[in-house]
């Protein structure tokens, strides 16, 4: 219980730090929706790749969404060395890397529904399968959130933590970018049973991301 | 130290020790009050023992500013009050009496004062010797990393190093 129990701390502590600072609503998620109304303009005058391309360019807007949510997450540990307050407290590292990874997703949550919605719009798509998509909203969601987390405090103390998350985190997600795209593609056709074996890789990359960081966050957090 | 093996538990060892530096370890967006009570939860305590530091560190008339927007004797008040919602076993204060006015030291003082009383053992560096010695039962000198006998105000040769291996701090029961 005091694992889930520090974990929720954490998460209540950095969600109120978003919804105070608001950063998550007026950049991270404007951010989202400012790229997929640019791969609008980029491909209007094609109705028909737009429309195919519809889940890869929803993937990639959260993809780069998720480097910003996962830095501002270290930005704010940074200021009054927040982050020895952290270890200080005593908390678990696995349960510090819980709180912050379920924050992330919180708001990778929010940033989707926007996004989601922009692409409905903007692509003029029909989603024909929503709990397919739901389900692996949800899957990917939580592994980008747990992969993220641990890259950033990976590259917290380093100065070129900026350049060196992207470098790292964006090959290691290729497993949800691959089964993301291609589940939503199958929840657009209509035909869930192809996104299945999809949803199973993006499950497991979320539980491997999970365990790894529990495991992991608290020695690269003493190190960072 | 504090009768754990700082080896073996090191999370047993921080939770029961807090520090107070030149940093203040808080979040610039949240509240102060926000702020001493995600110290208290993440420590174990409760939001009551959050409260109750704040009201020692007479801090209630900033509960609702953010730590961004305090002044620099706020934020070492708000440290205090951080530590004291820990209930530490040790509390380590490093140059306190740094950036508090009058009132704030006053603050420092009865919070020092009252420590044994709480169980808890207060160990004070300070270059400002006579303020601290207004709080010290017991001083010992550090010069360049090694502990020295008190000077006492004496002149000339400086005096040579004590032989201490390990330095054991025990808090009372």
């Amino acid at each position: 219980m005091s694992f889930v129990r520090d974990a929720l701390v954490i998460a209540g502590k950095d969600l109120r730090i978003e919804r105070r600072s608001r950063v998550a609503l007026q950049q991270i998620i404007p951010f989202g929706g400012i790229v997929v109304l640019l791969f609008a303009f980029a491909l209007d005058s094609d109705r028909t790749l737009l429309h195919q391309a519809a889940p890869g360019l929803f993937w990639a807007a959260v993809l780069l969404a998720v480097l910003l949510a996962v830095g501002r997450s270290f930005s704010v540990e940074e200021a009054n060395r927040a982050r020895d307050g952290l270890r200080l407290s005593g908390i678990d590292g696995g349960s510090i890397f819980v709180g912050k990874a379920a924050a992330v997703a919180v708001e990778l949550f929010l940033l989707e529904i926007v996004v989601g919605a922009a692409v409905v719009v903007l692509y003029d798509v029909t989603v024909r399968g929503i709990v397919v998509l739901l389900c692996s909203a949800v899957a990917a969601t939580v592994g980008l959130a747990a992969a993220g987390t641990v890259y950033g405090v990976l590259a917290g103390g380093l100065r070129a933590r900026e350049t060196l998350v992207p470098l790292l985190l964006l090959p290691a997600v290729t497993p949800v970018m691959l089964g993301g795209t291609r589940a939503f593609q199958a929840a657009l056709d209509g035909s869930p049973g192809d996104a299945w074996p999809w949803i199973q890789l993006l499950t497991a990359f979320a539980v491997l991301a999970v365990a790894a960081g529990t495991v992991a966050f608290g020695p690269l957090l003493e190190a960072a | 130290m504090l009768g754990v093996d700082i080896g073996i538990e090191p999370r047993r060892v921080r939770r029961a020790v807090a520090l107070v530096g030149h940093e203040t370890f808080c979040y610039d967006d949240l509240t102060v009050t926000e702020n001493v009570r995600f110290v208290a939860r993440a420590t174990g305590n409760s939001v009551g023992d959050a409260d109750a530091a704040l009201e020692r560190a007479g801090l209630q008339r900033v509960a609702n500013v953010a730590h961004a927007r305090l002044s620099q004797g706020q934020r070492r008040r708000l440290s205090l009050a951080n530590a004291l919602a820990r209930k530490p076993r040790l509390l380590l204060l490093d140059e306190p009496h740094a950036g508090l006015d009058e009132h704030g030291r006053e603050v420092l003082e009865s919070i020092v004062r009252a420590a044994p009383d709480a169980g808890c053992t207060v160990m004070i560096a300070s270059h400002e010797l006579d303020l601290a010695r207004g709080l010290s039962t017991r001083e010992v000198h550090v010069v360049a990393g090694q502990v020295r006998p008190p000077t006492s105000g004496t002149t000339g040769a400086a005096p040579a190093p004590v032989a201490v291996p390990t330095v054991e701090v025990e808090a009372p029961a």
